[in-house]
């Protein structure tokens, strides 16, 4: 999108090289620039939204490690079945 | 022409002439029964801006047979715009939106037909506000501070009373936690324990719950809490549509509101909440409100908080209307080759076992069997039947779209000794891809050493198919199934395409579908 910049020529005097030369003068992005700043902000996006992710799957795991941790640790069979029990019991 | 007329109605909808928008109430025999923006929700007609057209919500039209006193009203001013004695379709009757215990219907904020507050007495809703009370207990008793939120709280600081269009209550908390995953894991622990008080609880999103409360009449009603927090950075996040900038002495230490004439908890400067969640004119009465949430803001939260529920909106609507309908008794064809192929086992599990048609019947069978669903309501009817008494048969929730009901579940299937089978009829065909992988995961774990699973899911026809729309299934590849299961660990021991007719899917002779439809069965073993 070239936008009008008062004192300059306008865009529609000029040809393909001078409508270049005006831009490469304003410091816009090329095309292809655009394009790849674009596919950049997309890829970003999308880690941004992976590492959110990470938060409910880290809470669900550490949620049931915690829950299984004791009668782990103390091998202490019966409570870690019936800490398995409850734990299912109380999903919904 | 004034600013707003309206010019006709007619078995399709309203016509307007609108200059401006407001919020237009619709009235059947005097009592309100939808509400809409007379410019928002409606469309431009025969090219003149201010010429415009609404139909009539689908959910609504459904109850337009027979006569009615039709009125538009002015929301605001109570004006009316067009009252007439008006016909729909070819009933003779007057047109009455109740259910089917003739209990007064209306449309609420989102779409759907419901009981609402309008019209019922004090006496109505007292079970309602005991709940709100109840709930807001045992919350505290869970270690949060919960009071009313959304329109429960827009009710109480506005007019002290219930909002007359709204249907159901909610009660949110925000967490002394800065962070997503901490606060899901309070949600986590909120909800054990309201469990083991004997609550039924229901989560849709890692910050958001349903809590089921028994009513003095035996009926049940949910009331939804929303998880919030303070994000370190200033903002209040509260589910399901609030991230704002917010001073934490605006909740903190909370004050107190007045609703129905009962003392409840409140923010302690409600008006700040109540403009984040509804903006500047939250004064304002608007049975038509629809939330306007930054996509900033839904974005989050979706990242953060959901993907836990997805479709479950359809399944729930599925088995509402089958709720009063006793199971089907037929068993489905895999159950029966399971129980054949199998030499008794020690358990079967039906995952994915709806109404529990396959668990009860393998438990008749002498077989112990464990039916598993997201939905209690689905299997309720049969757990509570006296013929299950004494069957070797439990039942129990179990969300694949939460990996840690995958997890927990395989874990305690997988403890049991002996022989271990897996039956999951159009389970695999009826979840999105990430419940496919916690499914692997949960078979990985109950099959072990030697546990079968046997499966029956869709590969075709696409999603035209009306039989596989109806049931909700979309078809999966055999080949992209195989995969996950042999990632997990499992060997395949036999794929057949099957037909129609053996997947147990009773369709009528239009059923066009019939001759090209085809499931996949496959028998896995760890």
């Amino acid at each position: 999108m070239v936008s009008q910049v008062s004192g300059s020529e306008p865009s529609s005097a000029l040809g393909p090289v001078g409508k270049v030369k005006q831009a490469v003068r304003r410091g816009i992005p090329s095309r292809a620039e655009v394009e790849d700043l674009r596919a950049r902000v997309r890829e970003l996006e999308e880690a941004v939204a992976e590492c959110r992710r990470h938060h409910h799957r880290t809470a669900e795991l550490t949620d049931l490690v915690q829950a299984l941790l004791v009668p782990l640790a103390t091998r202490d069979d019966a409570a870690l079945q019936q800490v398995l029990r409850e734990y299912t019991d109380q999903l919904g | 022409m004034p600013d707003l007329a309206v010019l006709s109605v007619d078995e399709q909808g309203i016509t307007l002439h609108a200059g401006g928008d407001e919020v237009l109430d619709v009235l059947l025999d005097g009592r309100r029964i939808w509400s809409f923006w007379s410019v928002r929700d409606t469309e431009p007609s025969q090219g003149d801006p201010e010429r415009r057209r609404v139909d009539w919500p689908q959910q609504l039209a459904r109850y337009l047979d027979g006569t009615t006193c039709l009125t538009v009203r002015s929301h605001v001013n109570g004006v009316d715009l067009f009252d007439e004695e008006r016909r729909f379709g070819t009933g003779t009757e007057r047109i009455a939106v109740v259910d089917r215990r003739g209990v007064e219907l209306a449309m609420d904020k989102s779409g759907r037909m419901q009981v609402t507050f309008e019209g019922r007495t004090e006496r109505d809703v007292e079970p309602l506000l005991d709940s709100v009370e109840v709930v807001i207990e045992a919350l505290a008793d869970a270690g949060v501070e919960a009071f009313p939120a959304y329109g429960t709280l827009l009710g109480a600081v506005r007019d002290g009373a219930l909002i007359g269009h709204d249907s159901d209550a909610d009660l949110g908390y925000v967490s002394r936690h800065t962070h997503p995953a901490d606060v899901i894991l309070e949600s986590f622990a909120v909800q054990r324990h309201l469990a083991a008080m004997g609550y039924e609880v229901v989560r849709y999103s890692g910050g958001g719950i349903k809590v089921t409360v028994e009513e003095g009449d035996g009926g049940k009603r949910g009331l939804d809490v929303f998880s919030g927090y303070f994000d370190g950075e200033g903002r209040l996040v509260l589910l399901g549509e609030v991230r704002t900038p917010f001073e934490e002495s605006w909740i903190r230490p909370l004050g107190t509101t007045t609703l129905e004439g009962r003392t409840l908890p409140a923010p302690a400067e409600p008006a700040h909440l109540l403009e984040a969640m509804y903006g500047p004119g939250w004064r304002t009465p608007d049975p038509a409100f629809r939330f306007e949430t930054p996509a900033s803001t839904t974005t989050r939260l979706n990242d953060w908080f959901r993907g836990t529920s997805v479709g479950r909106a359809d399944w729930d609507r599925a088995y509402q209307r089958l709720r009063h309908r006793a199971a089907p008794r037929t068993p489905s064809p895999l159950a029966r080759m399971a129980l054949r192929r199998e030499d008794s086992p020690a358990l079967v599990v039906d995952a994915g076992c709806g109404r529990g048609t396959d668990a009860r019947f393998l438990a008749r069978r002498g077989v112990p069997a464990l039916g598993l669903d997201y939905s209690t309501r689905a299997f309720e009817l049969v757990a509570q039947e006296p013929e299950t008494t004494g069957l070797p048969l439990e039942f129990g929730a179990m969300n694949l779209l939460e990996l840690r009901h995958a997890l927990a579940w395989g874990a305690r299937v997988g403890a049991t000794p002996g022989h271990r089978v897996v039956v999951a009829r159009h389970l695999v065909d009826a979840l999105p891809r990430a419940g496919r992988e916690n499914l692997w995961r949960f078979l990985e774990l109950a099959c072990h050493d030697g546990g079968r699973a046997y499966l029956d899911f869709l590969v075709s026809p696409a999603s035209e198919d009306p039989w596989a729309r109806r049931s909700l299934l979309r078809p999966v590849g055999a080949a992209e199934v195989r995969a996950g299961i042999e990632a997990r660990g499992g060997k395949v021991l036999s794929q057949t395409r099957i037909r129609s007719d053996r997947m147990g899917v009773r369709t009528g002779r239009r059923d066009t579908f019939r001759a090209h439809r085809r499931a996949c069965r496959m028998v896995v073993e760890w």
